[in-house]
């Protein structure tokens, strides 16, 4: 519901913009429609940028060992990092599009780990541990559909609103435990290593953006981007009895070529 | 002649690793691996010169070089083979050279090696490979390393690394070729193999871990887990072995060892030696850092059931004292063994003191009281009569409790921690009858002194409790007690101000360094009071709060 309303909000920045731009593309309509350039039936994008979100994940999971449960806690936090996308917009009628674009984002991190280690000698004297697993990849696979609405913003700016929904492959290390050295009489342990699994989670969201283009000539522009679209993904985790869960997506903002045909 | 073949063999070596770089595919592979270890000078200078050469010819490259800390002008080489740039897994030379010259080259080299170093799997395919057959990942700090495997029936280009997997580090070798798994093994440098923890239910049904060896499929009471051997030895009722055993006729076997088929022990007798004896050994190195009863992991032998509790009633008065109703030390029986008693058989009391006797390990006073007996025997050998026997018997008592206040809340009744001796195992059972066998706070209890003024003096023989050791044992039990929780003596009137329970670690502190530091064998009370002043003196400070209290405890109960 949340990121629904997010959503939301974007969507009407975008149409606030777009009336701005419709109302210069009106202007424009009352010159003969045949003065003006053809409208591009094929426009292609590919875009680099940058996905600032941060978002957090924690996965916990058990192991059974000295006769009780370790428990190991690990927290993520995926920063901002980069992304590429490529994708095609056909007209279907005036300046109504359809398209789909794929997008990819790829960020490592390090987990924060905590776990509470049972003693081998007493129950419930728990020894607690803290760690962290460096090197773990996430990656979001993004396949956005979408309905955009193309206006000219002038002679060789053009621009597109879209939204529609988005499929989500998301890919992340998750740590399902930990290594720890530990010496007579127990009371203390000593974190040394993590192990680490590689966990996928596919999840349907919804997508929002705008793009803004300047042609260079009859078939090459360049043009500018931003995209917010959200889902949230539970991954399973190995050895844990419940999922971890985590929104994927977030805001994008970069910038690329376009064709036209 | 020997130096002569050992020449020849040196010579087939470097010759098949010649040859195998100039004739790679003319060779049949197949395993030859060449152990080094010339002693002849002539040897060793011979393998000198190969490795000069092999190293020239990058068939040996330099992993490690360092200088010799202990021998001066000394180099140590570690020098790894390779088959066209790539590793032999474990072929190595160790050089050792002195200036220039080498004093000795060991190491294993292979020669034969024929293969194409050139893998079908990438090291990105590899490391893929490895993850699905490990189920984790890499981390980025491990790649895997293309290598020579020798194998059974020739050699393999494989991959090698290491992954981390939920409780080991895990080395594995894949195929590189297609992927295959050919060897993996586990990394770790584990402290303990085979230790096992699990769960054990004691005398008094209270619920508690057990250090246990996994053996064969079973459970052994033998604990990996703590610096000492502590094993405990299951009679099953087999009196003579048992007896054999401590007179030392026949050796105990593993055979003897408590086992169990899933690591839940539901053996109250077995569960509570076991634990009791290593939380007793927790508790001097917690307290004292002292390494059991030797100070040096002595190891702990205990032993039950070596009487069955069926069999009491027609049981010779001697085993009845010695093995139903006792618990003992014996330093002399095979190196050390600690015997718990069987108790009686349910719903029998004693009626000589109205109480029910349970398992004596059941009893973690009990347990450590006698263990202590083994910390004196190694330290102030305190001799067992008079009153250094009392001081002797007083010791354990001291230690008995203290261990049961560091592992045990304080309180009253069941498996809580007080000045009772042995009141978790024998219980009254008629109107009257007390729990426990001695009362540290009040030691009139159970017909002991209080005070120096009451002792009993008897002659030092069995008949007599060696002068009666258990008896006076009260007075010097009762100035422990009233030093650490204060009080007035009952029969001096003396009131002491003790140090207080939360500091009693003070009191046991100053106690156990006057018994095992600096008490002689034939120690008086009036000694003790000395070398446990000096030890408070040496600890806390002459007229600290400990020092007051340990003197005004001796003067109470009337000891000067």
């Amino acid at each position: 519901m949340r990121a629904l309303a997010t959503i939301s909000v974007v969507w009407l920045a975008i149409t606030g913009g777009a009336g701005l731009g419709t109302a210069t593309a009106q202007t424009a309509a009352t010159a003969p429609a045949s003065k003006g350039p053809a409208r591009p039936r094929i426009r292609i994008g590919a875009n680099g940028g940058v996905q600032p979100s941060s978002i957090a994940i924690t996965s916990s999971t058990t192991t059974p060992i000295y006769a009780e449960n370790e428990t190991v806690n690990a927290t993520y936090s995926v920063g901002s990092g980069v992304f590429f996308d490529g994708g095609v917009l056909v007209r279907l009628a005036g300046g109504l599009h359809a398209g789909v674009t794929v997008s990819s984002f790829m960020k490592q991190n390090d987990g924060d780990i905590t776990s509470t280690v049972p003693h081998p000698f007493f129950y419930n004297t728990p020894r607690s541990v803290s760690g962290v697993a460096g090197g773990l990849t996430r990656n979001e696979l993004v396949t956005h559909v979408q309905a955009a609405w193309v206006i000219r913003a002038g002679k060789s700016i053009d621009i597109a609103v879209s939204v529609g929904p988005s499929w989500f492959h998301v890919t992340q290390d998750l740590v399902t435990g930990i290594t720890f050295s530990e010496r007579y009489p127990y009371d203390t342990t000593t974190f040394t290593g993590a192990s680490t699994a590689r966990v996928s989670a596919d999840s349907v969201g919804a997508n929002a953006g705008a793009d803004v283009a300047f042609k260079l000539s009859k078939n090459i522009g360049i043009g500018g981007m931003v995209r917010y679209s959200h889902t949230s993904v539970d991954f399973p985790v190995p050895g844990a009895p419940t999922n971890s869960k985590s929104d994927a997506g977030g805001f994008q903002a970069g910038g690329g070529i376009r064709l036209y045909f | 002649m020997r130096r002569l073949a050992s020449a020849i063999g040196i010579t087939f070596v470097v010759f098949f690793a010649w040859h195998s770089v100039r004739e790679p595919r003319t060779l049949h592979a197949q395993v030859r691996a060449q152990t080094v270890a010339p002693s002849a000078p002539a040897d060793v200078r011979d393998w000198d010169n190969t490795a000069s050469r092999l190293l020239r010819s990058g068939e040996l490259r330099v992993r490690l070089q360092r200088a010799d800390t202990l021998i001066p002008r000394r180099t140590v080489e570690q020098l790894d083979q390779y088959h066209r740039g790539v590793r032999v897994w474990g072929g190595s030379l160790s050089r050792q050279l002195d200036d220039s010259s080498a004093v000795s080259v060991f190491g294993l080299i292979y020669a034969g090696i024929t293969l194409d170093p050139t893998p079908t799997l990438t090291e990105s395919d590899a490391v893929a490979a490895i993850e699905r057959i490990g189920g984790a990942r890499f981390s980025s700090a491990r790649r895997p390393e293309l290598v020579v495997l020798p194998i059974d029936d020739g050699f393999k280009l494989a991959w090698v690394g290491e992954l981390m997997t939920r409780r080991d580090v895990v080395r594995y070798f894949v195929d590189a070729a297609n992927g295959q798994l050919l060897r993996h093994y586990g990394m770790l440098q584990r402290q303990i193999a085979n230790a096992s923890v699990g769960h054990g239910i004691g005398v008094l049904g209270d619920d508690k871990k057990v250090s246990a060896t996994s053996s064969g499929g079973a459970f052994l009471a033998s604990d990996p887990l703590r610096p000492p051997s502590i094993v405990t030895y299951d009679m099953r009722g087999n009196t003579g072995r048992a007896l054999d055993a401590l007179n030392g006729d026949v050796a105990l076997a593993t055979a003897d060892v408590a086992a169990n088929g899933t690591n839940n022990w539901t053996d109250a007798a077995v569960v509570d030696a076991h634990s009791y004896s290593a939380y007793t050994y927790d508790y001097y190195f917690k307290r004292f850092g002292r390494r059991g009863l030797d100070n040096a992991d002595h190891p702990l032998r205990n032993m039950v059931h070596t009487v069955n509790r069926s069999d009491i009633f027609d049981a010779p008065g001697d085993i009845l004292g010695a093995l139903y109703l006792n618990a003992f030390y014996c330093g002399a029986c095979a190196g050390g063994t600690m015997v718990y008693g069987e108790g009686l058989p349910g719903g029998a009391y004693l009626p000589s003191t109205g109480q029910f006797f349970d398992y004596f390990s059941g009893a973690l006073d009990v347990v450590a009281h006698e263990l202590t007996h083994g910390v004196t025997n190694y330290s102030s050998n305190l001799e067992y009569v008079n009153e250094s026997g009392a001081l002797n018997e007083a010791f354990s008592d001291i230690m008995g409790t203290s261990v049961e206040f560091f592992f045990q809340p304080p309180g009253t009744g069941l498996l809580r921690a007080d000045y009772l001796i042995g009141e978790d195992i024998a219980r009254a059972a008629l109107p009257g009858a007390l729990d426990g066998f001695r009362s540290m706070s009040n030691p009139a209890l159970f017909d002991q002194p209080d005070h120096y003024s009451k002792r009993v003096v008897l002659p030092p023989d069995e008949d007599n409790d060696n002068g009666g050791v258990h008896t006076n044992s009260g007075i010097p039990n009762h100035a422990f007690y009233l030093a650490i929780e204060g009080g007035t003596n009952r029969t001096s009137g003396i009131r002491v101000q003790g140090v207080g329970a939360s500091n009693r670690e003070q009191i046991e502190k100053v106690f156990y360094r006057g018994f095992t530091q600096l008490m002689p064998a034939n120690a008086t009370f009036s000694v003790a009071r000395a070398v446990t002043l000096r030890a408070a003196q040496d600890l806390y400070g002459l007229n600290s709060a400990p020092y007051n209290a340990v003197r005004d405890a001796w003067t109470a109960v009337g000891v000067n």
